[in-house]
Formats: C-alpha cells, sequence, structure tokens
C-alpha cells in the first residue's frame, strides 16, 4: 500500500529551488511528491508530521566526517555515527578513508557500504582512498572503487607530497569521473606543530603550524587542477589564504569547490589559551580572528561551498593527555546545526546562505543534488529554530564526546530527519 | 575543590605586586641559608612532591633543598624511574600520587601546558617547574631577585635576552617578570629562533645582536640546544658564536657595569665564551645560590602562606 506521509505546518525552505513558503510536504514511497502552500487533507491511511514554527529543508549533506569503522570501533561506528548524523539533521554523510584497514580497495568500500545500510541512520557514502594505504605513492584501483560505491577519492587527512603522483591521480579521476579530495596541509612546514603559530602559540609555548602550511598545498594543487581539469575539492581549510586563492581561481573557471568546518567558522587559536585543552586541538587547526572572518567571507560570497562537520572521534585515551600529546579532532555531527544557526541569529549569514552550505553547495561537489522539487528522494529535515538545546555528553548519539561546546546552550533543535521518506530521528526533548 | 588550592603555572597572569611580594618573601628566606642550621619549620608535616619528567640537576636540587630548609617531607620521582615511562598516562600517573595527599606538586615536564592539566584534575598545589617551551615561573623570579640585588631597581634597566626565544621557557617566564617591573626587555636570535607575536609578552625583538647589547644593563645568555641545529633553526655553532654569541668585545658594548647572565647549563664557548661566563660582571652562581631562596618563598606560599594570591 502506498502510505503517504505529509509534513505540516512548517516553512518549507530548498536552497536548490528557490523554494521558501509556509507549507505542506508530501512524500510517497520514499520520494518528495510535492509540496502544497495551501490546506492539504489528510487520508485515513496518511502519516503527518507536525512542523508548527520549524524549518522544512533538504537534509544536509557532510562533506567530511569519519565514522571510525572499520578500525576504531570504540570511538565511533557505522551505527552511532549513522545515528548521530540523523540527530544532528545529516541524511547524507561522505565517510573518510582513514578506516583500518584503508578503505584503498573494493572489497573495504563495498563492506561499508553493505554495513550502513543495514543500520537506520543517514546514507553513508565512503570516500575512496586516491594513494594505496594512503602513503602518497602509488594510486588506488579508482574504477574499482567508484563501482563499489565511493563517491569521491582522496587520502582524508593526508595531504599527497608528491606533486607528480598527485598529477597523475587528478588525470586518472578525471576520466574515472570522481572529485578528487585533498586536505591540504604541508607536512615539513607543519613540523611538530599542535597549534596556529602566531601570537597565541608563542605565548603558550607551543609548536605551530603556520598557515603557509596549508596555503602552500592549495596553491599548488590549483595549479594542478588547472593542468589537469580535474574536479578538485580542497577542505577543510582554515586559513584566509587558502580561501582566497579558491577565490581567484573560481574566477578563472577552475573545477574547484572548497568546504570549512562549522568549528572552525566559530572558533579561533584564543580558544586554546584559555587552559591548553585537548579539546581544541584540531587539524586544520582554529587560526587567528582574522582567518575566521575571511571563512565566513568566503561563505557569504559563494567562494565555500560547503560547510562540513569535520566529525572526528575520540576517546579519552586520545584527549586526556598533554596537549600536543593529545590527538587532534572534535565531534561535529550533533552541533553543526547549532553553530551556523548561532552565526544566523548573529546576523553574520542569512539562514538561506547557511543552509545551502549544508545542502545545495556540498551536494553539487559530489554531483549530485539536495532538493525538495519532486521526484527527488525524501530526504528531509525538520528543524525548529528557536528552540535552545544544551549540548550534553549523555545526550549525544556519537560513541565519543570530544567537544569543546559541551555545555553550551546552541539555538535548533531537530525534529525529525527523514532518509528515502523513513523518519530515522525524531526528537523526544521538549524544548523551547 | 582545586579553586582552594593556590598554584604558580604561569609569571605572565601575575601582577607587579604579586611578583614583588614573591620576592619580597624569598629575600627574607635568604639569610636561612647562611645559618649553622639551614632549617626552620614552616613546612613541618607537609609532603611536597618533585615529579621531574624531562632532566634536571639543578631545578630539581634547588627546590628539594628548599623543600627541606622549610622542614617539609619531600618525594623525589625522576623521569627515569616513574611509571611514564612504562606507558602510564601524566594523569594517572599523578592522580596516584594524589592519592598519598601530597601537598604541593612540583612538575617539571616537556609538555607545554602540563601543570595546567594537572592543576585541573588533581586536589594539590602544583608549581610548574619547568613545561615545554612555555615557561619557567621560578627562574623568572629568581633571575628577578638576582638582577634587583645587583642593580637596586628593575624599572628602567635595558635587559637583553639573546638565544633560542622560540623554544625558551626561560626567556617568556623573564620577559613577564622583569617586563612587569618594569625593565626595558629586548630579544634577540636568528629570525629561525624569534617566534611571530613575540612582542605582544612584553618586549622588544631584534635579530641584530648589538641592538640589543648596546647600553644594556643585563645581558641574558640562553643555552643553545644543539639538536636544533638538525630544524635548520642554524646552520653551525661556529656562526652562531660569532653572529649571537657574547665576548668580551661585544660586552664592551653594554654598559661597563652590565651583568651577564646564563640560566645554565651553559655550552662554553658557543653562546657565551669562558672569560666573560667566569669573568667579573658573570652573576651565574648567584643566580643558582638565589633560586633556593625563591623556591622556598614558592613552595611557602603554595602551602598558604604569605599575604594575597599569586
Amino acid at each position: 500500500m502506498n502510505t503517504r506521509t505529509l509534513i505540516r505546518g512548517g516553512r518549507l525552505l530548498c536552497p536548490t529551488t528557490g523554494l521558501d513558503a509556509p507549507g505542506t510536504l508530501i512524500l510517497e514511497g520514499g520520494r518528495i511528491t510535492g509540496a502544497s502552500t495551501g490546506e492539504v487533507e489528510a487520508g485515513a491511511s496518511d502519516s503527518v508530521l507536525d512542523a508548527t514554527g520549524c524549518v522544512v529543508a533538504p537534509g544536509f549533506v557532510d562533506l567530511h566526517a569519519h565514522f571510525c569503522d572499520p578500525g576504531e570501533e570504540h570511538k565511533e561506528d557505522l551505527r552511532s555515527g549513522g545515528r548521530a548524523a540523523v540527530r544532528g539533521g545529516f541524511t547524507t554523510v561522505v565517510v573518510g578513508s582513514q578506516t583500518t584497514p584503508v578503505n584503498d580497495t573494493r572489497a573495504v568500500t563495498e563492506m561499508i557500504v553493505r554495513r550502513a545500510a543495514a543500520f537506520e541512520g543517514c546514507r553513508v557514502l565512503p570516500m575512496g582512498a586516491l594513494t594505496q594505504g594512503r602513503e602518497g605513492r602509488r594510486l588506488t584501483e579508482m574504477y574499482d572503487l567508484r563501482d563499489a560505491g565511493a563517491v569521491a577519492l582522496g587520502d582524508a587527512d593526508v595531504t599527497v607530497a608528491d606533486a607528480g603522483l598527485l598529477r597523475r591521480a587528478l588525470e586518472y579521476a578525471r576520466a574515472v569521473g570522481l572529485p578528487v579530495f585533498e586536505q591540504p596541509e604541508d607536512a615539513s612546514l607543519a613540523g611538530h606543530g599542535v597549534m596556529h603559530e602566531g601570537p597565541v602559540s608563542t605565548r603558550l609555548g607551543l609548536n605551530g603550524v603556520p598557515a603557509v602550511a596549508e596555503v602552500a598545498v592549495v596553491v599548488r594543487d590549483l595549479a594542478l587542477c588547472a593542468a589537469t581539469g580535474a574536479r578538485l575539492h580542497l577542505g577543510p581549510l582554515s586559513a584566509a589564504e587558502s580561501v582566497a586563492a579558491v577565490r581567484r581561481a573560481k574566477a578563472d573557471g577552475l573545477p574547484v569547490t572548497c568546504a570549512v568546518t562549522a568549528a572552525h567558522l566559530h572558533l579561533t587559536d584564543e580558544a586554546v589559551a584559555a587552559a591548553y585543552s585537548p579539546q581544541l586541538r584540531s587539524r586544520p587547526p582554529f587560526r587567528a580572528e582574522a582567518d575566521r572572518e575571511a571563512l565566513l567571507a568566503g561563505l557569504l560570497d559563494g567562494t565555500v561551498d560547503a560547510i562540513a562537520s569535520g566529525h572526528r572521534p575520540q576517546s579519552p585515551v586520545e584527549k586526556d593527555l598533554e596537549f600536543d600529546l593529545a590527538e587532534p579532532g572534535l565531534v561535529g555531527l550533533e552541533t553543526a546545526l547549532g553553530l551556523v544557526l548561532r552565526l544566523v541569529l548573529e546576523g553574520r549569514v542569512e539562514l538561506v546562505s547557511a543552509l545551502r552550505a549544508l545542502t545545495t553547495g556540498p551536494a553539487r561537489v559530489l554531483g549530485r543534488e539536495a532538493s525538495l522539487a519532486a521526484g527527488r528522494p525524501a530526504d528531509v529535515v525538520v528543524f525548529d529554530p528557536a528552540a535552545r538545546a544544551r549540548v550534553a555528553g549523555a545526550d549525544l548519539s556519537s560513541r565519543s564526546r570530544n567537544t569543546p561546546f559541551l555545555g553550551q546552550a546552541l539555538p535548533g533543535l531537530v525534529r525529525f530527519t527523514l532518509v528515502g521518506g523513513e523518519v530515522r530521528h525524531r526528537s523526544t526533548e521538549n524544548v523551547r | 575543590m582545586t579553586q582552594t588550592r593556590r598554584h604558580l603555572l604561569e609569571l605572565a597572569p601575575l601582577e607587579a605586586r604579586e611578583i614583588t611580594e614573591l620576592l619580597d618573601l624569598a629575600e627574607s628566606f635568604q639569610d636561612i641559608s647562611h645559618r649553622r642550621i639551614k632549617k626552620v619549620p614552616a613546612l613541618r608535616g607537609m609532603t611536597v612532591v618533585l615529579l621531574f619528567l624531562e632532566a634536571s640537576t639543578r631545578t630539581r636540587t634547588s627546590f628539594e633543598l628548599a623543600a627541606k630548609r622549610l622542614s617539609a617531607d619531600t618525594l623525589s620521582i625522576a623521569g627515569g624511574t616513574s611509571s611514564v615511562v612504562k606507558g602510564e598516562t601524566l594523569l594517572d600517573t599523578t592522580r596516584n600520587l594524589a592519592a598519598m595527599s601530597p601537598d604541593i606538586i612540583v612538575l617539571r615536564h616537556k609538555h607545554s601546558g602540563s601543570p595546567h592539566l594537572l592543576a585541573r584534575h588533581i586536589d594539590a598545589s602544583i608549581v610548574n617547574a619547568g613545561d615545554g617551551g612555555h615557561e619557567h615561573p621560578t627562574q623568572g623570579l629568581l633571575d628577578a631577585l638576582t638582577i634587583r640585588q645587583h642593580k637596586k631597581r628593575i624599572a628602567g634597566l635595558k635587559v637583553a635576552i639573546i638565544g633560542d626565544i622560540a623554544h625558551s621557557r626561560v626567556a617568556r617566564s623573564n620577559i613577564a617578570a622583569l617586563g612587569k617591573l618594569g625593565a626595558d626587555v629586548w630579544v634577540c636570535g636568528p629570525p629561525t629562533m624569534v617566534p611571530p607575536g613575540i612582542e605582544a609578552l612584553g618586549c622588544r625583538a631584534t635579530s641584530d645582536r648589538d641592538t640589543a647589547v648596546r647600553d644594556a644593563d643585563v645581558v641574558m645568555m640562553l643555552r643553545i640546544q644543539k639538536e636544533r641545529m638538525t630544524e635548520e633553526l642554524f646552520p653551525s655553532d661556529r656562526e652562531y658564536s660569532q653572529r649571537f654569541g657574547l665576548d668580551r668585545d661585544v660586552l664592551a658594548r653594554a654598559r661597563p657595569d652590565a651583568l651577564v647572565m646564563h640560566p645554565g647549563p651553559i655550552n662554553r664557548g658557543v653562546e657565551l665564551a669562558p672569560d666573560v661566563a667566569d669573568g667579573p660582571q658573570s652573576i651565574i652562581l648567584d643566580q643558582v645560590a638565589n633560586g633556593i631562596a625563591v623556591r622556598m618563598a614558592v613552595l611557602y606560599h603554595c602551602a598558604g602562606g604569605g599575604g594575597g594570591d599569586a
């Protein structure tokens, strides 16, 4: 029997189609079948979701997350990661290739796809490694990875140091038809750095990662992008000069995209100074206020295509340590929307632009579409932008708790997340 | 629980008044070391743990003598003998120590911010005896005390600190202490060793040795660590010595009564010429002697004695 789902009473907001009106979204057979601004009578067999006071938008797409599965399941696995995603409003998540074993073969990609499908979380799209073992020496079997379900190729948090190899990888990937993801950081320039290099690292006596460690790779990669014509995605970016370089490249017509994380739009190196908290150790590092401003400006003018969660779970074993011994990373799936809405409340960005960077932008990086148009898969998020919820470790669906935002009240509460028309998350919280 | 404890983690946040009080307190302890019975009962019944996870002779023995002259019970744990080498984390090691109820833990560790980590998690007073490239507060205090005793003031003096500023905790603590007390502090080294934004700590920076030394009242040389050569921070001992070392000719550009200081251990012939190190202007051994009085003052203060909150 074909049951319909009606999402009623909300503000339908789709950055892809430009729809922005109160109304009812109609879902049927796992797809969106229509949107109505008038009254829609519910039939006896219809299920109705009350979206009063809420925004109804395409489900969020995350380009930079790590589910640690296989390999570090004590931090996160495909089930917990998928739950954290839908709790945060994400319906599609690209999971990094930095698994153990590395996702550099068809077998690993297939396993991730198959196992993820068994859990009722988000859609999990694997990133296949660009080089074998992410060692930067030999290319992976990219066609095979693509056919197994990989949607992007990249060595996740390792930069390909060998420019000659990266050139070949870009050429090859162009024919495979997948974008190449690169997180830019020159290892020799980063050295033993553990935070942004600047006056704050000087004050704290911690080794710094200079901004040029990122910028030098961005500039090199853009030159290779121009030379090969391959689709290149850079991120997460942290430095002002990186954004400026991408802006120029886009103006030149290069097929380049980039992303920043929601946390990098809020935090700077000054936060580290408070108490050397290892929760603030991140890769790329949180940089200076001028860098944060530049990331925001890039978001506003469209240079930055996507806001990512940067989800990188770590257990206390990796975090309850001296700052420079702690592993970098923070969980981000369940705080991304709140952080983005905080920017909206601060008047730094329009709601529709913010949502574009969570939906339209990242989907396009993958050559996909995130929209509320009829015929599209019913991947939908319903959130109350006026509700505020405190970030509490016990409430997180992620298996890890490594976030510097614990205890903070963030705006926005995801009421429902639907993947393929199925309700995968329903808020039981009643906070206003 | 930890809020009620007095720590000494760094000098940077202290006010000039608090630093002066600690120096005055140190001066009042100074004569104890010159008595026949070098002991007062100020910390009798208290336990001081000296947790030195990085090699140190001078600072550890200085703290140990300071604690003993105050009649505290001391327990000394060095890097090689601790569980940290067996893979135990710093927090676990110190939690175990804390379970034995020490009053003060003195920590030397190669990781910046580690005393702050302990202060957050451990119920004991934490004294920083040097954390990575961050601070070495008791060194900053003893240097300030030594200068004050020789010059009768600190305000208005020109102090040149020369060496690897980027990796020096001694430099940071001295900039904090001397800067707050009104000295005109200059730091100097090759650009690879002068970190960005150092001026924000309250000093001026130059890579020209003559600019730093000219008319200086105090020239403080820092130990140059040979392992920095492998990081390509400088090409050779020879060139370093010629361009950034201190010999008699260079010292002649400072004021005639300029003081020469060094936190030790010295690389003789690299950053400091032997005749300058042993010359009449050198007060290097006074620094060592003052170390005990300063550490007595810090331990006494952290144990709850004296006034104010540092």
